[in-house]
């Protein structure tokens, strides 16, 4: 019986837990979600890297492209906000669902101090495994150091979101 | 006069993008002229900027494209440009006569690319229509 009141009481608190901490989907894929953050994609340098090249890290993966207006609306912000959170282990990190040359420039002229990877279709199905229902852009996703979700956030990201995230770090 | 008539439908599931914020289909209303018909979703807009057309047989081609008026919206990156909602009809003109075999069939290759008003894009899509001629309609 109290083992059985025991089990309730952690299923229910894994319940709460999950919808305090985020917008978690339930139907996403465990271990697809890994897989998906072994999926390779080039920086700007030519190099291949992965999501969890960053293990260790929590991470902000903003999926974006040159083209969506309002994937550039929010670019400044993250600009600013990488660099006011220098000092905890929290990165971000851009895919971009574009052409490499329109993403250069991009990045060149305002100036991104944050990772930039290239994909293309292949990068919209990642983003759609890590939790983008509805294949649009921007899609967000915010992972632990270990890779494990713990939100989702379709269209622009509201300042007080990458806050309140940061704010649980430090 | 021979006249010629052909329908060609895009509006299969395969064609409505993963939100089915959009549909395409085409009518070839005679033989050199072409109407497109776009249907949006009312959440949703379209580029006019974004709209390109291609016919695949290389002994065809688009002679002009008479787009409606479209309406205004203002970008914070791009300012202001031209966007389509509901429904949209253009009309092609095609001129067949760049080969010397008549052509059975047409296929035409349309790209858009839209976003919501709740501040969500979506990939620049391609829909390819297919389209047959049958003689004696008009």
């Amino acid at each position: 019986m109290l083992r059985n009141c025991i089990l309730v009481l952690v299923m229910l608190a894994s319940v709460v837990g999950g919808i305090l901490i985020g917008n978690i989907e339930p139907e996403i894929d465990e271990a697809g979600f890994k897989n998906a953050q072994s999926a390779q994609f080039k920086d700007l340098s030519g190099n291949w890297r992965k999501l969890s090249d960053w293990d260790g890290a929590y991470r902000i993966v903003n999926f974006w492209a040159t083209w969506c207006p309002p994937c550039l609306e929010e670019i400044p912000l993250f600009i600013s906000l990488h660099e006011e959170f220098s000092d905890i282990n929290m990165t971000f990190i851009g895919i971009a669902v574009d052409d490499i040359t329109r993403v250069r420039d991009f990045v060149m002229t305002n100036k991104v101090n944050y990772p930039i990877l290239i994909g293309s279709g292949d990068a919209l199905r990642i983003s759609e495994i890590l939790g983008n229902q509805r294949s649009g852009l921007p899609f967000t996703v915010f992972l632990s150091p270990t890779g494990d979700l713990i939100d989702t956030h379709s269209g622009v990201v509201p300042a007080s979101k990458i806050r309140d995230f940061a704010s649980k770090i430090r | 006069m021979l006249c010629w008539a052909a329908q060609a439908a895009a509006d299969k599931p395969d064609n409505l993008n993963k939100g089915n914020f959009y549909r395409l289909s085409g009518n070839l209303i005679s033989e050199n002229k072409l109407v497109l018909t776009y249907y949006i979703n009312e959440c949703c807009y379209i580029y006019k900027r974004s709209l390109t057309f291609e016919l695949l047989e290389p002994q065809a081609v688009i002679s002009g494209v008479a787009f409606p008026s479209a309406l205004k919206h203002k970008d914070e990156f791009f300012g202001e440009v031209e966007v389509y909602r509901g429904q949209v009809n253009l009309v092609l003109d095609l001129d067949l006569s760049q080969g010397e075999q008549q052509l059975n069939s047409l296929s035409l290759k349309a790209v858009h690319q839209g976003c919501s008003d709740e501040g969500i894009c979506f990939l620049p899509e391609e829909n390819t229509l297919n389209f047959s001629f049958f003689p004696g309609l008009n």
